[in-house]
């Protein structure tokens, strides 16, 4: 895992926790490893992923049981939930990266239907 | 909880003349790793020869859990670059390895060759016939068998080649005991950023800056790197 040393790193490992829950790789109800472990794994600070973790737990997308470890809240919902929030993140950077070269919705819609075409 | 481990109050040092150090306050908490950069010849060595006791003769105080008396001091740090030069050359790691048993009641052997073996360290060599990597890995295992609350390490990736240069940060990140504070040294940032929690910058005798990690990326989106030589 590559990090980029410009963004905070407790976000990017947000980030890539909520990629693991929504691609299943992190089931609901799935223990997460331990911070120490994540830590090595990442090569990072443990406190980085202590932070890391205790915003999640915030969010209730994962449950910090002490003396546990956390788990992956057994939730198909909020997984769900979270799923649409990532995709909604990332049609927006490209919304507005579009949108900043003037294009309009239905050019938009145009080139991306395009595009998906040719990739299928 | 933090607790504060170490605190300097109007630190200054002068030797042959020269000021070395000038007027350096700062405060460091327990479970923390700090990187402490600054060009060769800032000072950065000296000042971590005098929180450890080796220097003396400065003015200002250094606390270490809020003593300043040198022997508690001593008991309460491990230093990586007073660990080998003592041995003459023809001392084997093994020996090194009963010396400290011997010396440090806080000094874990089990740890040791944990780490040793993590290292690549062969133990029935000769200092001697070490190369100056392998004397580095030597001292990050014995820096890191003894169980204290600070941790100073002066360039330990010094003679480390980039592959192994991994091994170490995964030997703090590993056996880095809960609450301790590990201070290191370093003039090369690379794979090091993302294991500090906080910076201290040294430049012309002086402490100027002295932030987290974080807040370099979160508030000026910048890497540390960049950050670093914005200031030099």
């Amino acid at each position: 895992m590559k990090f980029k040393d410009n963004i905070p790193i407790y976000l990017q490992i947000k980030d890539y926790i909520y990629q693991e829950i929504v691609t299943n790789r992190l089931a609901p109800g799935a223990k997460l490893p331990s911070v120490r472990d994540l830590a090595l794994d990442l090569s990072v600070n443990t406190n980085t992923v202590q932070r890391a973790l205790s915003e999640l737990g915030d969010e209730n997308v994962i449950e910090v049981q002490r003396g546990r470890g956390s788990f992956v809240v057994d939730d198909q919902k909020i997984v769900g939930n979270l799923k649409k929030k990532l995709i909604i993140g990332e049609i927006k950077v490209m919304y507005d990266n579009l949108t900043k070269l003037d294009l309009s919705k239905e050019e938009i819609s145009y080139y991306l239907e395009n595009y998906l075409e040719g990739r299928a | 909880m933090a607790e504060k481990i170490l605190e300097l109050k109007n630190l200054s040092y002068k030797t042959g003349g020269k000021q070395i150090l000038q007027g350096l306050d700062l405060q460091i908490d327990s479970n923390q790793i700090v990187g402490l950069l600054g060009a060769n010849g800032a000072g950065k060595t000296t000042l971590m020869r005098i929180i450890t006791g080796v220097a003396k003769n400065y003015k200002g105080t250094v606390d270490v859990l809020g003593q300043e008396n040198e022997t508690f001091r001593k008991e309460n740090i491990s230093y990586n670059a007073q660990l080998v030069p003592d041995f003459s050359l023809g001392t084997k790691g093994s020996e090194v390895l009963r010396f400290y048993t011997s010396v440090y009641p806080d000094f874990n052997s089990d740890k040791f060759l944990t780490i040793s073996e993590y290292l690549d360290v062969k133990l029935d060599n000769k200092l001697g016939k070490m190369s100056k990597g392998e004397i580095a890995r030597l001292s990050m295992a014995l820096v890191f068998s003894r169980t204290v609350p600070l941790y100073l390490l002066d360039e330990p990736f010094e003679g480390i080649d980039s592959m192994t240069r991994k091994r170490i940060t995964d030997t703090i990140i590993k056996w880095k005991e809960p609450d301790a504070t590990v201070i290191f040294s370093d003039h090369y940032l690379n794979d090091i950023s993302n294991l500090l929690d906080d910076i201290v910058i040294i430049k012309d005798s002086e402490i100027i800056e002295h932030l987290p990690a974080e807040q370099i990326r979160s508030q000026y989106g910048q890497t540390i790197e960049e950050f670093y030589e914005s200031k030099y």
